[in-house]
């Protein structure tokens, strides 16, 4: 059970990889996804010397932290991501549909893959899709439980606890199927390049049929000690392309290339690929048809020439329902563990509420009810005397009335008798009880004349259900005599 | 903790058992006395409301009530005297009724007396014998009568070998209102 007390969450995404600290708040509404604002600082360049690591990281932690302060920035939500040339990516056919087999076969891809022992290393996998031959198309994401864990302390330290930490291959691919989707480009039948310039690296992925089917990092980017880097970055992009080719036994000299990221050298570079690579090239701004908030549409004036990218990022932060998630098992378990404790409580709690509620609104209407009945009472305290008094006196009217009256008298039975007993029928005998019945005995010289009288008797208004009790033939005097008896009950 | 160590059947059983202890026990304690208690209010208020509507319109029909009261009060007035006094008068009015009516009364029985809410009935079988004619007279006379005599029982024989001649016998009360 899943309760969303509010409609609205702000999912933040968080970016350390490179050479700044991006901080990406994006407010979740039903129907719509609104970036609120976007903050970002240059940190110090990223070194994998042991000894600077550590202070280099905590630079990182203070910087979030001051960042967070000072923005006030929301962090119940937050996502981050391990940087693609921090994890090794494997796009894999397995012949399994089934989620539980695949795992288990990923656990021996996995270690096969890297040179650690299995349980150094994290891994994930998202199907991608799958065939009527029972096989299965997947991104495989590994990655050394270090660099995880260096992630999660910096954001530690900075008093952050992810809720997950994705791929950025992954979350760029997310990005551009937003930006893809508002801009109406035809992402089910093409193949896609997108390369995502960072200061530090470059990103690219390919995309076939709106799927991820091709990751790569580059180390070149603009502020790499490398001269000329476009010319190399070009080189990386066309060994990439030709090894597409290969893999896909496809041509893609026609493939459309799109650019983001460092908007600073994207023109450049765009210029350079359009004259070397002899193919459609298209630059997509980070927030390209994306609902932005007023706040965040002025700010990203100056990402008119910045020299960093935002989409993974945007990424992170425009979906809180990626599928892979880098976080170790032991974090996953304990976070599985909290939120199933939370919803408990959240489920007691609110059981609870609607308990106390219908208790409270049972009793309120027991009280309610009770009031009534003593407002009822009180009030026949003061009819009751009279009303009994003047109760006392109707039955005595009614009583004398009913006496003085014809209903029902005796003289009232005879006299409708003396009206509708017919010549053929001789009475010898007429019982009246008063308010309940007439009994006649009599004879007739046929049995017939009887049930013409019963028949009469029916119709009178003073009998209802009229019976006749016996009619028996006798004979007297060579002359056959019925003689009969007639219950008749009187009306109400 | 024992719960992570159960089977996932195993936890579930435990959490209905759990659930429905908990529901039964809300059920017998909370919830059934309120109900109980909520119903007997509910009926009380029922009842009170019907009797209040009854005394209300009771309040309503005073004045036409009290009227006919009034118009019968002569009538009702109660008359004094014993039980034996009253049952001496209701003989001596029926005499009095069958021999203006020519009737020939064989014989008079008092029946006990009974008493209701607010009234005694005195009650006298009678066995009589006459003509159709005189005996509708004296039936007539006696529902007439001043004393509000009232037939709760005839019985009319026809005799045999006697054409007009029928025996009767009759239950005659009359009441005294207390």
């Amino acid at each position: 059970m899943n309760f969303n007390i509010s409609a609205k969450k702000i999912v933040t995404g968080i970016d350390i990889s490179g050479e700044w600290v991006r901080i990406i708040e994006v407010e979740h509404f039903s129907t719509q996804k609104v970036i609120k604002r976007f903050i970002v600082k240059k940190i110090p360049r990223t070194t994998e010397d042991e000894a600077t690591k550590t202070s280099q990281d905590k630079q990182i932690s203070d910087i979030l932290k001051e960042l967070i302060k000072e923005n006030n920035i929301d962090t119940r939500y937050c996502i981050t991501f391990i940087p693609r040339y921090a994890a090794t990516v494997r796009f894999l056919k397995l012949p399994s549909t089934e989620e539980s087999e695949i795992e288990g076969m990923i656990n021996i891809q996995a270690a096969r893959q890297l040179p650690f022992p299995k349980e150094e290393i994290i891994t994930d996998f998202r199907m991608i899709a799958s065939d009527e031959k029972g096989f299965s198309d997947l991104l495989l994401v590994m990655v050394h439980q270090d660099v995880v864990t260096r992630h999660l302390e910096i954001l530690k330290n900075a008093d952050l606890i992810p809720e997950a930490v994705r791929i950025s291959s992954e979350t760029l691919w997310h990005w551009f199927m937003q930006v893809g989707k508002k801009q109406k480009l035809s992402l089910r039948n093409e193949t896609i390049v997108l390369l995502n310039i960072d200061s530090l690296s470059c990103e690219i992925g390919i995309f076939e049929a709106a799927s991820l089917v091709m990751s790569r990092s580059i180390s070149v980017g603009p502020h790499r000690p490398l001269e000329n880097w476009q010319r190399d970055l070009k080189e990386e992009v066309l060994r990439t392309l030709t090894a597409y080719e290969k893999q896909h036994d496809t041509d893609t000299s026609t493939t459309k290339i799109f650019l983001t990221g460092a908007n600073a050298f994207l023109n450049s570079l765009k210029d350079v690929f359009l004259k070397e690579l002899s193919r459609p090239v298209e630059i997509l701004a980070p927030l390209q048809n994306l609902s932005v908030s007023q706040r965040a549409q002025t700010d990203s004036n100056s990402l008119k020439s910045s020299e960093f990218s935002l989409s993974f990022a945007l990424g992170c932060a425009l979906d809180d329902n990626l599928s892979i998630d880098l976080l170790p098992k032991a974090i996953k378990d304990k976070k599985a563990i909290a939120d199933l404790r939370l919803k408990f409580i959240r489920t007691a709690v609110l059981s609870g509420l609607v308990l106390t509620f219908l208790l409270i609104s049972l009793f309120s209407s027991f009280y309610y009810r009770k009031l009534e009945l003593g407002s009822l009472k009180d009030s026949l305290k003061k009819v009751a005397p009279v009303a009994k008094r003047i109760e006392k006196m109707q039955e005595r009217v009614k009583l004398i009335e009913h006496r003085l009256g014809p209903e029902g008298t005796c003289l009232e039975i005879l006299a409708e008798l003396y009206k509708i007993v017919p010549p053929e029928i001789s009475l010898g005998k007429f019982s009246f009880e008063e308010g309940k019945s007439v009994t006649l005995r009599g004879a007739s010289k046929t049995m017939s004349d009887v049930f013409k009288f019963v028949t009469i008797l029916e119709k009178s208004a003073h009998f209802q259900k009229v019976k006749l009790r016996y009619a028996n033939k006798r004979r007297v005097e060579a002359e056959e005599i019925t003689d009969f008896q007639i219950n008749c009950p009187l009306t109400k | 903790m024992m719960i992570p160590t159960l089977s996932k059947r195993e936890r579930l059983i435990l959490i209905c058992t759990v659930a429905l202890l908990f529901t039964s026990l809300v059920y017998a304690f909370i919830l059934e006395p309120i109900i109980t208690q909520w119903r007997q209010v509910n009926k009380e208020v029922t009842v009170k409301r019907l009797s209040l509507e009854k005394g209300l319109r009771l309040l309503r029909q005073k004045e036409e009530i009290t009227q006919r009261f009034q118009g019968l009060s002569a009538i009702m007035a109660a008359e004094g005297g014993s039980q034996e006094e009253q049952m001496a008068k209701l003989f001596s009015e029926i005499e009095t009724l069958a021999r203006g009516a020519n009737v020939h009364i064989l014989g008079m029985k008092p029946l006990p007396v009974t008493k209701s809410a607010f009234y005694k009935k005195y009650t006298v079988e009678i066995d009589s014998q006459g003509s159709i004619e005189k005996l509708v007279e004296f039936l007539y006379k006696l529902q007439h009568s001043k004393q509000i005599l009232r037939v709760e029982f005839l019985e009319l024989n026809a005799k045999s070998g006697t054409k007009d001649s029928l025996k009767v016998t009759l239950l005659a009360n009359k009441i005294t209102l207390d």
